[in-house]
């Protein structure tokens, strides 16, 4: 490990890709592996001793729905007794108030909630299951009557545009403290529900506009964390707070991945827990090395002073939008194809009606 | 703009804990989505916020350990827990 190298400080454990609801922005990859390729309690335990011991203070257990693993107390157990801070993000589906509070006395921090929409029609269609948003409700009133710090997180796309406020009241209502509003970022399932999924650009606008006056209209009251769609920005974000350098994702197989979507790039080569230690794959693995640091980058970011600010913005989306993953991100006003930003949204036929959607599902 | 009172019992949220890093010697605040240094002078101050000890006992408390003049500390501990309370680390 060279001298320079920082140990990580978050991980992100996809423990399984199994899951009850089929949301079309799903964050998983198109392809996954099937629960006979999960990675065994043992091995899990092992990870999260390891990353403690590599630096990492905070783990987030996600998926899929982590609750569909029988052994999540058993992980979170050995997570707390590294002093790790765990973090269970999760849908809420198949959880019971017995099961919050077996987590809860295995040290389970926080929990993180996701709702689809601030109602119950428009929130079970676009998870593809009837009955969730009720579930949520009650889901919501067990964990803060255990006294568990909520945050609920929600994805703003075309049918819920028009409710980014209302799910910001919602999120209050449901006893959250801290709510996410991210707008759909458009790789993986997202992608491929594109038509469906993209608002407008005027929506998009004015569901900004409302969620940064509520920001500060709310502050002190709940804590509005607000993803914005790329192309309002100047400059790219530094996603992942830069490639390999702060945080790293172990898949449901034990793939560790810099960020969740790093295999959509070709070429690069994952390393797995189940043949190398965390430390080894930090230091060594070729996909963490292949754009850590600032070496690899292109111009403009090569002679930009805000090369470590943003680290040359999202991998992914310079593949995917300037065909080149060491390529500035297109969202940068500084890159040549910055064009290409607006020309993706603008492309895009919305078609009218009720949006249909290809929904998640494993296999 | 505190709530504060001398017979308040502050302590830390719900999901807020203070540890040492070993890996990197150093002292974190740890919270949902976010993980903040905590420096000595902090970490002296927030260990002592157990929800049982006012106020008025903590600052007499660091009083006695640091022998500073007691307005200045108190002075440090309300600028401190003013921050915290704000962003819903320490409930007053």
């Amino acid at each position: 490990m060279s001298a320079a190298l920082q140990p990580p400080v978050g991980l992100l454990a996809e423990l399984t890709y199994r899951c009850p609801l089929g949301c079309p922005y799903c964050s998983n990859p198109i392809e996954m592996e099937g629960r006979d390729r999960e990675l065994d309690t043992a091995t899990w335990q092992r990870v999260f001793s390891e990353a403690a011991a590599l630096g990492v203070l905070q783990v987030h257990l996600s998926g899929g729905e982590p609750l569909a693993r029988r052994d999540l107390a058993d992980l979170v157990r050995r997570c707390a007794e590294e002093g790790l801070y765990t973090n269970l993000i999760t849908s809420g589906v198949g959880l019971t108030e017995a099961r919050l509070l077996e987590l809860k006395s295995a040290g389970l921090d926080h929990v993180q909630l996701s709702i689809q929409d601030a109602d119950a029609a428009g929130a079970d269609r676009i998870a593809g299951y009837r009955g969730a948003f009720e579930r949520k409700r009650e889901v919501a009133g067990w964990i803060t009557a255990a006294r568990l710090p909520l945050t609920v997180n929600a994805v703003i796309h075309r049918a819920n545009v028009h409710h980014a406020a209302a799910m910001v009241e919602l999120a209050m209502e449901l006893g959250a403290r801290r709510v996410e509003i991210a707008h759909a970022q458009y790789y993986g399932w997202a992608l491929r529900n594109r038509s469906a999924l993209m608002p407008s650009r005027e929506d998009a606008r004015a569901a900004v506009a409302e969620i940064e006056r509520l920001k500060t209209e709310l502050a002190g009251r709940i804590a509005i964390d607000h993803v914005i769609p790329d192309y309002y920005a100047k400059y790219p974000k530094a996603c992942m707070g830069g490639w390999a350098r702060r945080t790293f994702n172990v898949t449901p197989s034990g793939t560790v991945l810099p960020c969740h979507a790093a295999q959509t790039i070709p070429g690069l080569e994952f390393w797995s827990v189940r043949d190398h230690s965390l430390a080894e794959i930090w230091a060594d693995a070729p996909a963490f090395n292949a754009y850590r640091g600032t070496d690899w980058m292109q111009e403009p970011c090569r002679s930009c002073p805000r090369q470590t600010v943003d680290f040359g913005g999202c991998r992914c989306q310079a593949l995917a939008l300037a065909g080149d993953a060491s390529a500035t991100d297109p969202a940068c006003v500084l890159s040549p194809r910055h064009h290409v930003m607006a020309e993706a949204t603008e492309e895009i036929a919305l078609p009218a009606g009720e949006p249909v959607y290809e929904y998640r599902r494993l296999g | 703009m505190t709530a504060l009172g001398p017979d308040s019992r502050p302590r830390l949220a719900p999901g807020v804990r203070l540890r040492h890093d070993g890996v990197r010697d150093a002292w974190v605040l740890l919270a949902p989505e976010t993980i903040i240094d905590a420096n000595p002078v902090a970490v002296e101050i927030i260990r002592r916020l157990t929800g049982d000890a006012t106020l008025a006992e903590v600052v007499d408390d660091l009083a006695g350990a640091f022998t500073a003049e007691r307005s200045l500390i108190e002075a440090d501990v309300r600028a401190l827990l003013d921050k915290m309370i704000g962003k819903g680390l320490v409930e007053p």
